[in-house]
Order: structure tokens, then C-alpha cells, then sequence
């Protein structure tokens, strides 16, 4: 069980997600594949210099047993930015699937370059 | 003393304030906005110059917890190079009709996001704007709804997202070795480490992650569709070509700087700025899109300066530095002046597209001189700047491949030039390019819209006819004032003696010779180049080559330690 730590976890997510990009054409899944990478270096960097038993750092409190704050504060921004460029992409996806109707990667620029 | 914050978010600022406001007005405040900003910077840069690095912490905090913004020399003469770029370019698109108010506000973001990046001082941050600049960029190079903008944008966004969460695991690894993020701290912690190679996978994950930003060898892919998007108004590209893509170099040599001393892999990178230059030109050479020629020119540029970084020497060094400025200079020069003269003839088809002196004197001229800036021609500034990345290589056997550079960037220019020829060769030249205009009739019809919608506005020819001028001379300027400026810009001073322009002057003719009779005589007659016309990576196929270069690169590094 000593394997199964947050940092394991976290790399393993990582590469479950650059499998998906490697292989999938579908470009929804894509998407979902890099997220999936995303989240998996955002664990990582949360659960980085993690101590058993440390509490949130929320409140002055015991600083001794407090959880490391920066990477904590830091991954609330990156949460965002990954949350609004997949929103950007997807928004991209709807209108490239309503002119092209295909939601394969090779599919549409086959499309787009017999036109 | 002028705050360094106000650098990043003054323009970010004015653009939301004023956001509200009508268009004829939101336009005048925007340019007085860049007039101050480019005022501002060169006060800073004078600053840094005379008094060296500032450092400054956002929001009280003690280093290593605020956000620290770093200005040096290598980073102020981005700044000023960007926000000086920034203000021609939007006096330049004066009266063009695209400049509406969302336009110049994502513009003006762009701006922000760049000088944040030049300025930032911790890898975090780095990343946050690194993102940020990526959501303007995918939207302005969408901007003319085109057929293929949708494809272009979603390849950029999602190409880029997957890239920096290679950099984001990268900053993870670094902040569990080190326990800071703040450049200057972790450089000093690096020192103290027992066994610094064990920071070996970070270095490849933010490596590579750069690697994509700089489009070097196999990352370049998504250059061309972005750079030379049929739907990005010329000054998109401008910008991109000009300023964004030395970003990627940027911050390469800032992480190169934290890890210098630790890995050696300038012989590596050497070798892929090779390729990237060499094959970026000849990917140039075989498109007929005007843009598309110009974009794989950029890649093939950037290869350059990536040689002269990695070349291992100070003068190649310094010329890279200088390159990096001229190359901004004349390849936004090329850009906007494609832009306008690929609307005059109604086709980006570089085949089709002749007589353009007659029509439009002025942007022929401007052409003509970025032309001689890119190619090296005596007196001008990227005859200095390669001069000094190649006497960095005196001597060396790779003293050679800088020559088969050069020839290859005067070929792929011999071709652009095409455009020069008079009107009636075009139709002798149909016959022959009847079967490509079949091929290919998208160009004709995109600019046909594009002129539509581009009604005239009184003054626009001349704000951009001056402007185009304007940053034509200054390529000559910066060539003939190379020695002041470089001891000004680099605080390095140029051996450059009288005979240097005469010697420069041979070669470069002899060079161009040989570009005429090589491009005529051989590669405009072999007709399988074509087939690289229509060769394009897949979304997978360019992941895939992303992760090999990470486990190349990260093989290297095992391999030399």
C-alpha cells in the first residue's frame, strides 16, 4: 500500500491523460485527456511536500502542523486557468462541429481541405 | 522611478476602463495609451542601463512568497522592443476596419501578458501568462471568420494547453526539489543541492513545454497554421511572428540561465536549431501563400537565433540577442505590407501576385527594404547581427551550415520577391501555374471578402504608408548604427571595422547569385516539392512527436551526466 501515494497517483493520472491525447482522435476526448493531464500536475503540486497529519492553513493556528499554503493558493489559479481554457476550447469545438459536423481530428481537415 | 507593475497592467487597465467608451474614441486613447507605455518603458530601460536590475515584490510580501517582477538587461530590451512594435503597429491599423473595440482590447491584453512574461521573476507566474497570452492569441487569429480559423484556433488552444502541463508538472518537480519559485532564489538553492542531476526531469518537462512556445524542430508544427492564418489580420501575425515566438526563446534562456553549469546541452540544441532552420526554410520554399512563406521563414529564423545562443560563444550570443530585435522589426515589416499588398492584388498566391511597385509604390519599397534586412543585405541590420553570430563561429566546421542558412533564407526571399516582376510576365507565367490556381482557389476567394469588408477610412493609407516606411528605415538605421546601439542595447561593444562592410558586401552578393541561380535553376523546377505543400501533421501525429522530444531530450541528459 506504500505505493499508493498522492505523488503516485497524480503521475499516473498525468500519463493515463497523455495516453488519451497520444491515441484518440475524437476531439472531445482529446480535451478530456489533456484535462486529465492537467489535473494530475495540479495534484502533484498540491500534495507536494505533504506531511502526514498537518492541518489546512486556515486560521492562526499551530503554524508547526500547517499544511504548506503556497502551493495550495497557487493551484486555486491554476484550477481556473484550466477550467477557463477548457471552456474556450470546448466553445471552439461546438462551432467547428456545427460547420464541419465531425468530431475527429483527421476527419476535419480532410474536410477543410476538399472544400 | 516609475513602478514596474505599471508596465504590465497600465495598458490592461486603460483597454478595460475605456472599453465602454465609442470606437473613434476607444481608438485615440489606445494610441495615446501606447505613446505613454513606450514612453514609459524606455525611461525603465534607461533606468536598468545606467543603474542596473530592478527587483520589486507585488503586494508587501518578502521575496520568495510575493510576486516578484524582474527587470535586467535582457528582459528591458524585450519590453522595449515590444511595447515600441505594439505602437507602430497600432498606428499602423489606424483606419483599418477590423479595429473594433474587441479587437484592440484583446490587442492590448497581449500586450500586458507579453511584458508580464518578460518581466516575471517566478516560474508560476511564468505559467499563468503563459496561458493568459494564449487565450487573446486563439481568439485574434480567429478574428476573420474563415474556413479554417476554427481548426486553427482549437489545434493552438488545445496544442498549448497540453504543452504547459508538461511546464506545470515541471514547476511541481522544481518546487518539491527546491521549495521556492522565485528564480533568483531557486538559482541560489540549485547551488546548494548535493546532486543537482536529479533535477534532470524537470529541466526536460519545462524544456520541452518551451520547446513548443520557441517552435523549434519537431514542436514547430503549429507555427505556420497560427502564424499564417488566413483569418489573422496581418498585424496578428506581425505581433505573433515578431514578438510572441521569442517568448519560447526567452524564457529558454532564462531556464537555461538556472541551469547553467548543471546540464551541458548547448550541442544539443545547437543541432535542433540547425534542423529547425534548415528545414523551416525549405518548407518555405515550396508555399505559394505569401503568409504561409513568411511564417516558415519565421521558423527557419528562429533556428538562427537559437544557433547563436547555443553556439557556446559571447559575440554569437549578443548577435542572437541583436537578431532577435531585427528579426521583430522586418519580419512585422513583412507581414503587414502582405498583408496590404495581398489585398491590392485580390490573392495570396504567390505565383499570381505581380507588378506590385507600380501599384503600391510605397509598401514596394517597404517590402524591399525588410526584404534586404532579413536577407543580411550590406548596411542593414541583419547583415550585422548574422555577421556576429557567424564570427562567433569563425573557424568552427559549423561556420558552414550558417552559410547554407543564409542561402537558404536569400532563396526563399528570391522567391518572395517575385512579386516585383512586371504584370505581363503573370500572364506568360498562367500556363504553367493554371494547374496550381485550380488547386488552390481558396486565397482568391478569402481576400475577396477580406476587401469587402475593408471599406476605406480617410487617413488610413496614410498612417500605414508612413508607418511601413518608418520601420523600413529603421531596418537600415539599426544596421548603419549597429556599434552604438549593441553598446547601448547590450552594453557590448562591436568589432566592426570599415573594411567589415566592403567583405559583407562580397558575400552577400555572391550569396544572392547563387540563391537566383539555385532557386531558378533547381528547386523552381522540381515538381515534387509540391508534395510538402500538402503534407500536415495531424493533432496526434504532433503530441506524439512533443513526447519524443521529452524522452530525447530527457535520454540526453542521462546520457551526459
Amino acid at each position: 500500500m506504500q505505493y499508493v501515494t498522492a505523488q503516485n497517483v497524480s503521475l499516473v493520472l498525468f500519463f493515463i491523460g497523455l495516453y488519451g491525447v497520444l491515441v484518440k482522435r475524437n476531439i472531445i476526448k482529446t480535451i478530456v485527456s489533456v484535462n486529465i493531464m492537467d489535473f494530475g500536475a495540479i495534484l502533484f503540486l498540491i500534495t507536494v511536500n505533504y506531511v502526514p497529519d498537518s492541518i489546512p492553513p486556515i486560521g492562526a493556528t499551530d503554524f508547526d502542523r500547517m499544511a504548506d499554503p503556497l502551493p495550495q493558493a497557487l493551484m486555486i489559479t491554476a484550477i481556473v486557468i484550466g477550467i477557463s481554457v477548457t471552456a474556450v476550447s470546448l466553445t471552439i469545438f461546438i462551432s467547428l462541429f456545427r460547420k464541419h459536423g465531425t468530431a475527429d481530428w483527421e476527419n476535419v481537415i480532410n474536410r477543410i481541405q476538399k472544400r | 522611478m516609475i513602478p514596474l507593475h505599471l508596465l504590465v497592467l497600465l495598458p490592461v487597465f486603460l483597454a478595460t476602463v475605456g472599453y465602454f467608451t465609442p470606437r473613434a474614441v476607444y481608438k485615440h486613447l489606445m494610441i495615446v495609451t501606447q505613446i505613454v507605455h513606450a514612453a514609459m518603458s524606455t525611461a525603465v530601460f534607461i533606468q536598468v542601463r545606467s543603474g542596473g536590475a530592478i527587483r520589486q515584490y507585488m503586494g508587501g510580501w518578502r521575496g520568495g512568497i510575493g510576486i516578484a517582477l524582474v527587470a535586467d538587461a535582457l528582459a528591458m530590451n524585450l519590453v522595449l522592443l515590444s511595447s515600441w512594435l505594439f505602437l507602430l503597429l497600432f498606428l499602423f491599423n489606424y483606419g483599418k476596419q477590423y479595429m473594433d473595440n474587441i479587437f484592440q482590447f484583446l490587442f492590448i491584453m497581449l500586450q500586458g501578458v507579453t511584458i508580464g512574461i518578460f518581466l516575471a521573476g517566478d516560474l508560476f507566474h511564468i505559467y499563468v501568462l503563459v496561458e493568459l497570452g494564449m487565450l487573446a492569441i486563439s481568439i485574434l487569429i480567429m478574428y476573420k471568420r474563415d474556413k479554417q480559423a476554427l481548426y486553427d484556433g482549437l489545434l493552438y488552444v488545445v496544442l498549448n494547453l497540453f504543452g504547459m502541463t508538461f511546464f506545470l508538472l515541471g514547476v511541481g518537480f522544481m518546487y518539491r526539489s527546491l521549495g521556492v519559485l522565485d528564480l533568483t532564489l531557486m538559482s541560489q538553492r540549485i547551488g546548494r543541492l548535493s546532486d543537482p542531476t536529479g533535477l534532470s526531469l524537470p529541466y526536460a518537462l519545462l524544456l520541452t513545454a518551451i520547446g513548443l512556445k520557441a517552435a523549434i524542430l519537431p514542436l514547430f508544427s503549429w507555427l505556420p497554421s497560427a502564424h499564417g492564418a488566413l483569418s489573422a489580420p496581418s498585424a496578428v501575425s506581425a505581433v505573433l511572428s515578431g514578438l510572441q515566438v521569442k517568448v519560447g526563446v526567452f524564457l529558454f534562456l532564462r531556464i537555461q540561465q538556472l541551469f547553467s553549469g548543471i546540464f551541458q546541452t548547448e550541442g544539443f540544441f545547437f543541432v535542433v536549431a540547425l534542423l529547425t532552420a534548415i528545414v523551416g526554410f525549405t518548407i518555405a520554399l515550396v508555399h505559394r501563400d505569401i503568409k504561409l512563406i513568411l511564417a516558415f521563414s519565421t521558423v527557419s529564423q528562429i533556428g538562427l537565433i537559437m544557433m547563436g545562443l547555443n553556439a557556446g560563444s559571447d559575440l554569437a550570443y549578443y548577435g542572437s540577442l541583436f537578431h532577435i530585435t531585427n528579426h521583430a522589426l522586418f519580419k512585422a515589416l513583412l507581414f503587414v505590407t502582405a498583408g496590404v499588398i495581398a489585398h491590392h492584388a485580390g490573392t495570396r498566391d504567390i505565383t499570381r501576385i505581380r507588378g506590385v511597385a507600380p501599384r503600391a509604390p510605397v509598401f514596394a519599397l517597404a517590402t524591399l527594404l525588410a526584404i534586404l534586412g532579413i536577407t543580411g543585405g550590406p548596411f542593414f541590420n541583419g547583415s550585422v547581427s548574422k555577421y556576429l553570430i557567424q564570427s562567433g563561429l569563425a573557424g568552427r566546421p559549423e561556420e558552414a551550415l550558417l552559410y547554407l542558412v543564409n542561402l537558404g533564407t536569400i532563396m526563399v526571399f528570391v522567391k518572395y520577391a517575385q512579386i516585383f516582376l512586371p504584370q505581363r510576365l503573370a500572364a506568360a507565367d498562367a500556363g504553367g501555374a493554371g494547374n496550381a490556381t485550380g488547386a488552390s482557389p481558396s486565397p482568391t476567394a478569402e481576400s475577396a471578402t477580406e476587401s469587402d469588408k475593408t471599406a476605406l477610412i480617410p487617413g488610413r493609407e496614410f498612417a500605414m504608408k508612413s508607418v511601413a516606411l518608418l520601420m523600413g528605415v529603421l531596418c537600415l538605421a539599426l544596421g548603419l548604427l549597429a556599434a552604438p546601439l549593441m553598446e547601448l542595447l547590450f552594453g557590448h561593444r562591436l568589432p566592426v571595422s570599415g573594411a567589415f562592410y566592403l567583405d559583407k558586401t562580397l558575400i552577400f552578393l555572391a550569396t544572392l547569385v547563387t540563391g537566383i541561380a539555385l532557386y531558378y535553376g533547381v528547386v523552381h523546377r522540381l515538381s515534387f516539392l509540391a508534395v510538402l505543400r500538402e503534407f500536415r501533421l495531424t493533432f496526434n501525429t504532433i503530441c506524439l512527436l512533443f513526447t519524443g522530444f521529452f524522452a530525447l531530450l530527457l535520454g540526453y541528459i542521462y546520457l551526459m551526466t
